[in-house]
């Protein structure tokens, strides 16, 4: 692999999402805030706030890096330089994982912090909002996935409205599971046998599409 | 003679179009001219020359390197440009040159600083904010300065207006004073090759219909107009490519011209009444044509 190729294009991407990484991360936080406010409308619109926030960004960068790249035709400029396909796709990967975990981090941090330090929501939501929140990188993670391999416009914007949908569902199916959803209104956090197996399930799909991007993509036989 | 770039039986498949056993060679120091139609495989060539579509068999090496697995090596020292490539449109023409500087050892910041000048373009403009012949000229000019010891062109100057046009060309003539550089490109613009190129290669239907060195094809290729009278016919001349006949006049064009052919013609009892050169793209036409009235037979 050629690294000094790959930290220059890593490095590109990140001056080029620098404004996006900075605008989401303040919306994200101005969310939580309003979440915390005392007030129930409030709270319920700064939680679909910080959830949009997180979701917006992640589509806002594979949309802009990796999609965009082609439907602009700079791709062709990025691979007339010393790359390999392989090179790219580690570049595409550091560079959007790094960008999207910097917001992801901070809002998850700060949402954890929030809930421990206030009374109107109960530390049992804790591990739900873990899972959750690595759901959101998942989500994330499978339409930079299928950006990269389908290089489609279409397929992306599939992948986004399926991710979306599957927010929901997961939310409503946690609620639903015996160690999960019985523990999320108690005061306290419980870390059950139950959220670490799904947590490592999460964790499993992550190394699975990680994976599978680089099969799929060292398989390609053109790249332009 | 060394070589920048061979070909040998290369074939790529797609569900309605093959390039079908291509081999060539591309000289050193020499510019070779790519000619072909729409659709002939001129891009697919390119492409697979600089690592970035994969041969089904054959072999191909670029400087030295064997691809696409040597591609990374090859690229260092090439300089591609195509009709299809463009810059990023959000940040300046600056910002291109001090990325590709940072990348290439070899940068020639005063050459980059000439050609800014001549080609009349501004380092801190936008990319989005040029014209399509600007945008051409900047990204020659990233493609230039870097000092590439093979240049590659996939049509660099489809869609310029003639002053850009000619600009562009100049830069390529400049460029042809280093006589280690090679350089490759297609077209089909003819008269963009016959102005510049040393080998012509002429592609059409995934297959070379005939490559040679420019001025072997227009010292070979004539038009000869003939009067054949009644009861007399074309003669059989070897290395006629076509024939076209209205009445007692035909028209032949022919590959393999000599002194004696139209004494030839004469002792056939047909009467010559012109002998003319042709252009490159005459002879491209004539080539194509040639080569489809083959495949049909």
């Amino acid at each position: 692999m050629n690294m000094f190729m790959v930290k220059k294009l890593v490095a590109k991407d990140w001056y080029f999402n620098r404004h996006i990484l900075i605008a989401y991360t303040v919306g994200g936080l101005a969310a939580l805030t309003l979440m915390f406010s005392g007030s129930e409308a409030a709270s319920a619109i700064g939680s679909i706030m910080v959830v949009t926030a997180i979701i917006a960004f992640g589509c806002h960068l594979v949309m802009g890096t990796v999609v965009a790249e082609r439907k602009n035709q700079t791709l062709p400029f990025v691979m007339s330089l010393p790359v390999t396909i392989t090179d790219y796709t580690v570049a595409k990967m550091v560079a959007n994982l790094t960008t999207f975990v910097v917001p992801w981090l901070l809002i998850s941090f700060a949402l954890m912090q929030f809930i421990k330090g206030t009374d109107s929501a109960p530390n049992g939501l804790i591990p739900v909002f873990t899972i959750m929140l690595v759901e959101m990188f998942i989500a994330y993670l499978v339409m930079l996935t299928v950006a990269l391999i389908s290089e489609s416009e279409g397929w992306t914007i599939v992948s986004m409205v399926v991710m979306n949908t599957c927010f929901s569902l997961v939310f409503m199916g946690l609620g639903r599971i015996d160690g999960i959803g019985n523990f999320q209104n108690e005061p306290e956090a419980h870390w059950t046998p139950e959220v670490f197996t799904a947590l490592g399930i999460e964790v499993a799909i992550i190394a699975a599409l990680i994976a599978a991007t680089f099969y799929f993509q060292n398989r390609k036989t053109e790249f332009l | 003679m060394t070589t920048a770039a061979t070909f040998r039986g290369v074939t790529k498949a797609y569900k309605h179009f093959t390039l079908d056993h291509i081999d060539f060679d591309l000289p050193s120091g020499q510019v070779m001219g790519l000619i072909g139609p729409n659709g002939a495989g001129k891009s697919t060539s390119i492409r697979i020359l600089m690592g970035l579509v994969q041969q089904d068999a054959g072999e191909v090496s670029v400087l030295g390197h064997a691809m696409p697995e040597g591609q990374v090596a090859a690229k260092s020292d090439i300089g591609y440009m195509s009709d299809d490539l463009r810059l990023y449109g959000g940040v300046s023409l600056q910002w291109h040159m001090d990325f590709i500087a940072s990348i290439y050892p070899a940068w020639n910041a005063a050459y980059a600083a000439d050609l800014l000048r001549r080609f009349d373009l501004k380092a801190d403009q936008k990319i989005k904010g040029m014209s399509h012949g600007q945008r051409v000229k900047a990204a020659l000019l990233l493609v230039l300065a870097r000092m590439p010891k093979l240049l590659i062109l996939d049509e660099p100057t489809t869609g310029l207006d003639p002053v850009a046009r000619q600009e562009v060309l100049a830069a390529f003539m400049d460029v042809m004073q280093d006589e280690e550089r090679t350089i490759l490109f297609s077209s089909h613009n003819t008269q963009d090759v016959e102005q510049l190129a040393d080998n012509v290669m002429f592609i059409d239907r995934g297959q070379v219909v005939a490559s040679d060195e420019k001025e072997s094809f227009l010292d070979r290729w004539r038009r000869i107009r003939l009067e054949v009278p009644e009861g007399r016919a074309v003669p059989a001349i070897e290395g006629v490519e076509t024939v076209q006949a209205s009445g007692h006049m035909s028209v032949l064009t022919t590959s393999a011209f000599h002194a004696g052919l139209p004494a030839l013609c004469e002792a056939a009892g047909t009467r010559v009444l012109g002998v003319e050169y042709m252009t490159l793209e005459e002879i491209f036409l004539s080539n194509i044509s040639a080569s489809r009235g083959r495949t049909v037979q």
